[in-house]
């Protein structure tokens, strides 16, 4: 009859943990209906960016190089890049000259005037301040 | 005295003196003057057809003791003839005459014992007809008597002789003679002996050429006969003073000491003259002559047939006394002297239209030789000759022998014939000299400044010489010149210095081959045992057994520019220019400057050892090369000045290069080069441990000199072995701007960094068939595809290889902008490979995907990457990008700790097989970041989706979302060594189940389709792989 019993309390623990945690999935994969995306506007991104050593400059018509001084880079050398920004998700394609491409995602968080914010899906943030 | 012989001898005495005067009181009353008178007029009257008239006669017994002589003074003959200046024939003062009176009364025979003159005065005239004024002997004596005058002893002193001759136009004057003559006159024949004495004489033929001939202080001797008035048979010997002999206004003796001894048979009314013995004396000058001469009585040409000897004369007295008329000014810029002796003969016309040949065997000794264009004077000269004159023709000299000393101490030979000596000379003429090279500094340029040596030459020439007209080299029809030097040492511009301890130079001009089409002027052949040219500090060249055949065009004309071809061989060369030298073992060939703008050089050799510096050493065992150059003004570049036209072969040659780890081996190299193209019809090279075989063009070559174009190359490489590591540091920075090598040797000086600099200005693309290559510490096999460097680019393009771990493909690019700056990227391919293999090969993907090393089996992988460098290859990872795909299949998840742990943390059974049928992966890497996109891993009844990030400093964020049989996720977060396994939510749950995939899962799988899209695009089908 303990038997019995014990076995029927590790069935409800089970449940209850099994119930928990589909509670607990459902509750996070619900999440994602009720995120919010800000939306920024692009117009904004036009320019030098800098951030540290680091500088990005986007055109207006979705093209953007990027170069660091700290490794003995000029804007003459920079690299090139396509861009989206879909609300706030910032699309950079890096096109390798030998073929091939390199897509980076970031989540803008800020853009005005003087700042630019975003980060990626692994806590990388970034923070430029408008160059020119 | 007795007494009585003193009475004796009185007594005579005074008895002859009584007979004397009894005998000439007797002859004076017998033959009293006037008597005498009668006799001796009416005896002439008998004997002459002229007046005779004398003014008194007398009979004398003392001054013709012991004959009877008949003095006579004024004793004149008149027999006038028309043209006779005088009618006078005979004027004497006083004559005495020894007569045999019985014989004259008896015999009618006059015989003159002794006759002698004292003043008076001959005039013989010969009037135009031939008629003489002398010819007053009665021929036609009614009487029938004969007379006969014998003649035995005749003298006369202070005669006046004249005699004229109107029909052979002849006049001779005679003055003061003293006269001695002993003979017989009988009839017009005259035998006997005179001489004269006069004060002087002259003797002139007026007619259409004139003659005069005179002289003082004149003896003349005859002993001979006179026959007929006419004929002439006996010795001459004639002396005369101050002579002057001229014909027409040419003067042949003036004022001259002559003697003169002949044997002479004369017609004199044919002027016909045979000499005989006859030796004449011009001053000191001694000429012997026998012949004939003979005078036209119509034309008055002479005819001369005689043979002539001298003795040894003095040119120097003797060339003065030619007649300008005769000789010209041809020794106007002659000096000549020494002993002179002839021998020959003179035959032909003398008139005025002709001259007689003149031959002789002339003897030269102790002589001596100028000439004005000829700028060496001869002495000691010894010489043997054949002269043959011919003033109508042609006057020729051949020289048996002759033989000179000039400056001093060199002695030269010669013979050979000059033809038309007195024209236009042509010397046919055949020398030798042995000559010390120091004596003849004229004769060399002025810029050699030192020389010494001797020389044996033998000259054969054949000159015109012309004395109307400056000498040139181009009368020079043929000239041959065989010359050994000894000793030969020449410096020029006292700094480039010849030697040869002997040196044969064999000269010809003019050439008649034309070998080179180059106008071909000299021809010189040079055989050395040794030279050495020779410039201390600048270069050095010996030769050993030179062979030279030389030809130039016109050296002497400045007008046309030098040209000049030789052929050459060696038995060896040696050469030292600067810092450069060269041994050459046996080279031939041809080198010709055709003109300034254009060479040829033809080169055939065995060995070729060069040096230069310690920059680069060369040898080859066979070298053939055939270069022409055309040169162009106003171009900077050599290459571009000189526009070579090259075909080189080379045979097992080797360069050793400074700073270049191993030596260039050509086992075969055969090129065609030109300033538009170079073809290598075959280059194999040995470089270091690679063996390869290069064909093909390269094009572009003017253009890239010229710094407008790329150098264009398309070309055929085939290699049995490749080490690509010694190969580019070969060819590192080849071509580079002079900005870049600026900044690799800073940067090298600064920190011993030494990248690959890829060559700059050239378009070189190769195809390439590679057997085995080493790059880096890995090896490939059978590499077949395109490489191409361009202008500091270097690109494998759609490179096939394959190596043990797998079959590949690459495409990559290497581009060196800047020292600090290198780009790097490539598009890499490998199929069929094993894991374990790949890591091995190329451990940068075990940085890039870590978990790999877990798996084991075979895999695809595409990757393609970029970055740029810094000077010490390290990456700059703010320039990194790439992305990667891998598929694998049949993988087998080896058991490492990580994978303990994973499997631990979801809950694997113990049981689980680790067999993966499948991994499709894609990756990107941006900066220092690897992010490997979501994908769907199969572990028995586990499925996972693998998603995650690390960063190249080897910190891990990684999420594993298991989906079945249940959903749960795995955060792995940390470091290599302490990760941290922590339970979580599953990312991408629903992202391989179309219907469930949510939006960013959808974005997701849209760039993991652009990553393998791209990466895939420039893989080639596996068939061309394989090949």
């Amino acid at each position: 009859m303990e038997k019995k019993i014990h076995i029927i309390q590790s069935i409800r623990r089970k449940s209850i943990f099994v119930l928990g945690f589909a509670l607990v999935v459902f509750l996070m994969a619900g999440c994602d209906h009720f995120n919010h995306k800000e939306k920024f506007d692009k117009t904004l991104l036009s320019g030098y960016w800098l951030s540290g050593t680091l500088y990005e400059y986007y055109n207006a018509d979705g093209t953007g190089y990027t170069w660091d001084i700290l490794d003995d880079v000029t804007e003459e050398e920079a690299q090139h890049f396509t861009w989206t920004l879909e609300k706030s998700t910032l699309t950079q394609i890096h096109q390798m000259e030998m073929g091939g491409n390199v897509p980076k995602t970031y989540t803008v968080t800020k853009l005005n005037a003087t700042t630019l914010e975003y980060h990626d899906n692994y806590g990388k943030y970034y923070t430029f301040t408008r160059e020119r | 005295m007795k007494k009585g012989l003193k009475i004796t001898l009185i007594s005579l005495a005074s008895l002859f003196l009584v007979i004397a005067i009894a005998i000439s009181v007797a002859l004076f009353c017998i033959f009293s003057p006037s008597k005498l008178a009668k006799i001796v007029n009416s005896q002439a009257d008998r004997f002459l057809t002229c007046d005779f008239s004398m003014e008194k006669a007398g009979l004398t017994f003392f001054k013709t003791f012991p004959k009877i002589g008949l003095d006579l003074e004024n004793v004149v003959l008149k027999n006038p003839q028309k043209g006779e200046v005088s009618d006078t024939l005979l004027y004497v003062k006083d004559c005495v005459a020894a007569l045999d009176i019985r014989e004259l009364l008896k015999n009618n025979n006059i015989i003159i014992h002794d006759f002698s003159l004292n003043k008076g005065l001959v005039n013989l005239y010969i009037d135009e007809k031939g008629n003489g004024n002398y010819n007053v002997f009665k021929t036609n004596d009614t009487s029938t008597t004969e007379y006969r005058i014998d003649l035995q002893k005749i003298k006369a002193k202070q005669l006046d002789i004249r005699y004229q001759n109107d029909q052979a136009k002849q006049r001779a004057n005679v003055k003061d003679a003293d006269l001695t003559v002993k003979g017989t006159f009988e009839h017009k024949d005259i035998n006997g002996a005179a001489e004269l004495a006069a004060e002087s004489f002259a003797f002139a033929v007026s007619d259409s050429s004139s003659l005069h001939f005179s002289g003082d202080d004149v003896k003349v001797s005859y002993d001979g006969s006179f026959t007929d008035f006419n004929l002439i048979d006996g010795n001459v010997r004639a002396d005369i003073r101050d002579a002057v002999l001229c014909v027409d206004t040419t003067h042949y003796i003036n004022g001259m000491d002559l003697s003169l001894a002949s044997d002479v048979q004369a017609d004199l009314d044919n002027l016909h003259f045979d000499l005989q013995n006859t030796q004449l004396n011009v001053d000191k000058q001694e000429l012997k002559v026998n012949g004939v001469v003979n005078m036209d009585t119509i034309t008055h040409d002479i005819h001369t047939d005689l043979h002539y000897q001298t003795g040894d004369w003095k040119i120097e007295e003797i060339l003065p006394m030619i007649p300008r008329a005769v000789i010209g000014n041809k020794l106007d810029d002659m000096q000549i002297s020494g002993n002179i002796a002839l021998e020959g003969d003179v035959k032909g016309t003398y008139s005025d239209t002709q001259m007689p040949t003149i031959t002789s065997d002339v003897a030269w000794h102790h002589g001596r030789f100028a000439m004005k264009d000829l700028p060496l004077d001869f002495e000691k000269a010894d010489g043997l000759f054949d002269l043959h004159l011919d003033f109508d023709n042609q006057s020729d000299v051949t020289v048996k022998s002759l033989s000179a000393t000039t400056r001093k101490r060199n002695r030269v030979t010669v013979s050979g014939t000059i033809k038309d000596l007195l024209g236009k000379m042509l010397l046919d003429i055949f020398a030798t000299g042995k000559l010390h090279i120091t004596d003849f500094k004229d004769f060399l340029p002025e810029d050699f400044t030192q020389y010494e040596g001797q020389a044996d030459i033998r000259l054969k020439t054949q000159l015109q010489y012309d004395p109307d007209k400056e000498f040139s080299v181009e009368n020079v029809k043929n000239a041959t010149a065989n010359c050994l030097f000894k000793n030969l040492s020449l410096l020029y511009h006292d700094t480039t210095s010849m030697a040869s301890p002997q040196m044969q130079v064999d000269l010809a001009f003019p050439v008649k081959e034309r070998p080179y089409k180059i106008g071909e002027w000299l021809n010189a052949k040079i055989e050395a045992g040794n030279l050495t040219i020779s410039n201390p500090g600048q270069f050095n060249i010996s030769g050993t057994d030179v062979h030279l055949d030389a030809y130039t065009n016109n050296l002497l004309d400045s007008t046309i520019n030098l040209k000049f071809a030789t052929t050459y061989q060696f038995d060896q060369l040696d050469a030292q220019i600067d810092t450069i030298s060269a041994q050459l073992s046996q080279p031939k060939g041809v080198f010709a400057l055709r003109n300034t703008n254009q060479i040829q050089l033809d080169y055939a050799g065995s060995t070729v050892k060069a040096v230069a510096g310690n920059t680069v050493k060369f040898l080859s065992q066979t070298l053939n090369l055939h270069v022409k150059t055309d040169y162009k003004e106003g171009e900077n570049n050599l290459l571009l000045q000189w526009s070579p036209t090259v075909q080189l072969q080379l045979a097992n040659a080797k360069a050793e290069i400074q700073d270049v780890a191993h030596a260039v081996e050509f086992p075969a190299l055969n090129i065609d080069f030109n300033p538009r193209k170079a073809v290598l019809k075959k280059a194999n090279l040995k470089f270091g441990q690679s063996d390869i075989n290069l064909t093909g063009t390269i094009t572009g070559i003017e253009p890239y000199l010229r710094d407008k174009g790329l150098l264009k190359g398309n070309l055929e490489l085939v290699a049995n072995y490749l080490n690509l590591n010694e190969l580019m540091a070969f060819v590192n920075g080849f071509g580079a701007p002079d900005s870049l090598t600026e900044q690799a040797k800073q940067v090298s000086d600064e920190s011993g960094d030494s990248p690959f600099i890829v060559p700059f200005g050239v378009d070189v693309n190769m195809n390439t068939t590679i057997k085995k290559a080493l790059y880096e510490e890995a090896e490939f096999n059978n590499i077949a595809g395109r490489v191409y460097v361009k202008d500091g680019i270097l690109v494998l393009e759609e490179m096939g290889l394959t190596n043990e771990a797998a079959r590949m493909q690459l495409t990559a690019m290497y581009r060196t902008p800047r020292m600090n700056h290198l780009f790097l990227g490539f598009d890499f391919h490998l199929l069929d490979i094993k894991i374990d293999k790949l890591i091995a090969m190329i451990p940068e993907v075990d940085t890039l995907l870590p978990m790999l090393k877990s798996f084991s089996g075979n895999a695809e992988f595409h990757f393609a990457a970029e970055t740029y460098l810094k000077s010490n290859y390290d990456i700059k990872f703010s320039t990194l990008r790439g992305a990667a795909a891998i598929n694998g299949h049949d993988l087998v998840v080896l058991d490492s700790e990580t994978y303990k742990n994973i499997a631990k943390k979801l809950m694997f059974s113990k049981k689980t097989e680790n067999k993966i049928d499948s991994l499709s992966t894609e990756i990107t890497i941006f900066r220092n970041e690897v992010d490997v996109y979501p994908f769907l891993l199969s572990i028995d009844k586990y499925s996972a989706i693998i998603s995650g990030r690390h960063n190249l400093d080897m910190t891990y964020d990684y999420n594993i979302s298991l989906v079945k049989p249940i959903r749960i996720g795995l955060d792995i977060i940390g470091t290599e060594d302490r990760l941290k396994f922590k339970i979580g939510k599953a990312k991408y749950a629903t992202m391989f189940k179309p219907e469930k995939r949510k939006v960013v899962e959808s974005s997701v799988l849209e760039l993991k389709t652009l990553i393998n899209k791209t990466l895939q695009e420039n893989v080639k089908d596996d068939e061309m792989m394989r090949r």
